[in-house]
């Protein structure tokens, strides 16, 4: 049986005013997820809020048995979240849904758009001499940059010109595009939304990573519809990574 | 200890259901089997439906609100590819049926009479389509037409599922009993609304939903009570049950079985946590037979 597994709270640490990593010790999710993948996570022990929050795993130490998730604090879900102490415990389901099919390519581009690093990042330490396009509005929100840049080449944008160039995440990928076999990418839609059409018009691949509004997350309740050319697909089981040529942005 | 019940002819080895539209055969390893005494399957219609747009799903407090529109793969799919692994689970399979003409019922009926499935609920009540659906429960009529010609068309155990939209939900549980059903369901979600007031506009796909969750369940339990105590047959209670507490209560307003629905989205393993709940009382209540506890309410106090 996958129901309910619980994790410990290892370490809690904010790394920016709304922003926190939170490590977890559950070996068995941290042996079984592949980037990409999301836990549903209960965000306290009474039913309020009602339904699970889905969030993407962001990194695993396989070692230890751990795993961590990058979480903004955007309502009461993720500020309960917040307030949890090492030593807690929490209740998770997964891991679920889709991975980026990363050992399909052998030179994938990665583009991510402000907290949309957080699947990414665990991507990036995945494949071999990563390439990333980490794009923020500021350089305030260019979450985990340092130790992302300690494995992988990270090309970046802000929109205010506060770090790297000034521009949008998808300002020059039509021309580095060009050196790569696909995309993998998160962010916000309107990112994703540019992400697909350059790719198309490049005739590269692209595999984005969605968010829908879930309850169940392990496709039980036909909740999370994405609209795709082959008809409703449900973004916790087909998704939450989706080719970008597929789904009706 | 005994926790089996009979809903009229159909024997479950314990009253925890699993309802319509919280459970799908891919997503059946979530589930602890062993422990649950009958599955019902998502609504199926004639013929495949794709669903209403999203957002489908909305938070209310301590509640879900929900507009799927009963997408499914339809009645042929269902039985070619869903229903053979359905059987494989080794329980009780309820098939949950709907339609938009009356005749779709009986004409289902007849397809799934010799399939190997332990019942049919039929969905009277569906908030979340434009035909059929709810609009048949509202009717006392129309619920006891469409139960007769079921039960004509096939021999199979058969349990409408009632709407408290209805203007007198007692009235079409009577009328389900006239019309031959074995059981009655109740209750389905409840027709609600939430706005987005910066866009002026639905949180919905659609402009209305189908509120489920802990926020229903004394509304439920009220209606529950209502209906078991007028009508002659089997009651099955659903609404907002969370935990073994809740199902209980259910039971002693006078309800044989309980489904559980959205608390198996938040979390599936909860049918061990009630059954486990449930024997516990039994145990300190010194009650050896739960059939004991079903309608045990004591109302002498209350006028
Ligand atoms: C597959 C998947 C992976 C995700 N991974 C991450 C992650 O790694 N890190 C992270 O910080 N967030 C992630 N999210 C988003 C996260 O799930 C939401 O921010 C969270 O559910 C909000 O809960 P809340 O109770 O704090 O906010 P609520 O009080 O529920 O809502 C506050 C605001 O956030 C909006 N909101 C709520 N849920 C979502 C959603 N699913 N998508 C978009 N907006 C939403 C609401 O409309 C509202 O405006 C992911 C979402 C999905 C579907
Ligand atoms: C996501 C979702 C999908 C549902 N789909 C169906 C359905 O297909 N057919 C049906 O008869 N009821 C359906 N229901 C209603 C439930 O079976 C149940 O009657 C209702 O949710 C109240 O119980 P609960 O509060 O325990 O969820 C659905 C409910 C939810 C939350
Ligand atoms: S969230 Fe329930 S099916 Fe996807």
């Amino acid at each position: 049986m996958r129901g309910p597994q619980k994790a410990k709270v290892v370490e809690k640490s904010f790394i920016g005013e709304d922003v926190f990593i939170l490590k977890l010790l559950q070996p068995f999710i941290a042996e079984e997820c592949r980037p990409g993948q999301f836990v549903n996570v209960r965000c306290s022990p009474l039913y309020e809020p009602l339904l699970r929050r889905p969030l993407s795993i962001f990194d695993v130490d396989r070692e230890k048995g751990e795993f961590s998730l990058l979480i903004r604090i955007v309502g009461k879900g993720t500020k309960l979240l917040s307030q949890h102490k090492e030593g807690d415990e929490l209740d998770l389901l997964g891991p679920l849904g889709s991975a980026f099919p990363y050992n399909q390519y052998k030179n994938p581009l990665l583009i991510a758009g402000g907290i949309g690093i957080a699947p990414l990042y665990f991507l990036a330490k995945t494949v071999d001499h990563p390439t990333i396009i980490f794009g923020a509005k500021n350089k305030k929100e260019l979450y985990t940059l340092e130790e992302l840049r300690e494995f992988a080449t990270v090309l970046v944008f802000t929109e205010d010109g506060s770090e790297g160039e000034k521009g949008m995440a998808t300002s020059k990928l039509h021309r580095l595009i060009l050196k790569h076999d696909s995309v993998f990418a998160c962010g916000p839609l309107g990112m994703l939304r540019e992400v697909v059409r350059i790719a198309k018009e490049a005739e590269v691949p692209s595999f984005i990573s969605l968010e829908e509004r879930m309850a169940c997350g392990f496709g039980a309740c036909l909740g999370c519809a994405v609209k795709t050319i082959k008809g409703y697909k449900m973004l916790c089981k087909d998704g939450p990574v989706m080719r970008g040529e597929e789904v009706m942005l | 200890m005994n926790l089996s019940i009979s809903l009229g002819n159909l024997w479950l080895k314990n009253p925890i259901i699993i309802a319509s539209g919280v459970f799908s055969i891919d997503s059946a390893p979530y589930f602890p089997l062993p422990d649950i005494g009958a599955v019902i399957t998502k609504t199926i219609t004639p013929l495949p439906r794709e669903g209403n747009p999203s957002p489908r799903l909305w938070e209310t407090t301590g509640g879900l609100m929900n507009s799927i529109g009963l997408q499914n793969v339809g009645l042929k799919r269902f039985i070619d590819e869903e229903l053979p692994r359905y059987l494989e689970l080794s329980l009780p399979i309820i098939v949950s049926i709907s339609g938009e003409k009356e005749d779709d019922f009986p004409q289902m009926a007849e397809k799934l009479k010799d399939k190997g499935v332990s019942g049919l609920e039929l969905n009277l009540s569906c908030p979340n389509v434009e035909r059929g659906g709810m609009h048949f429960g509202k009717d006392a009529e129309v619920v006891k037409r469409i139960v007769r010609e079921v039960k004509r068309a096939s021999s199979l155990w058969v349990m409408p599922k009632l709407t408290p939209q209805a203007p007198d939900i007692v009235e079409t549980a009577q009328a389900g009993r006239e019309g031959g059903a074995d059981a009655v369901s109740l209750v389905n979600t409840f027709l609600a609304m939430a706005l987005d007031i910066k866009t002026r506009s639905s949180r919905l796909g659609t402009l209305m939903g189908g509120l489920s969750g802990p926020a229903i369940k004394p509304i439920a339990l009220r209606m529950v009570y209502e209906v078991a105590k007028a009508v002659r047959i089997p009651v099955v209670g659903c609404g907002g049950i969370m935990t073994a507490e809740d199902a209980l209560e259910f039971i002693i307003a006078g309800a044989s079985a309980v489904e559980l629905g959205t608390v198996c989205l938040l979390n599936p393993s909860v049918p061990s946590e009630i059954l486990k709940g449930i024997k516990e009382f039994l145990r300190e209540e010194h009650i050896g037979d739960i059939r004991q506890l079903i309608g045990s309410l004591k109302t002498s106090n209350n006028g």
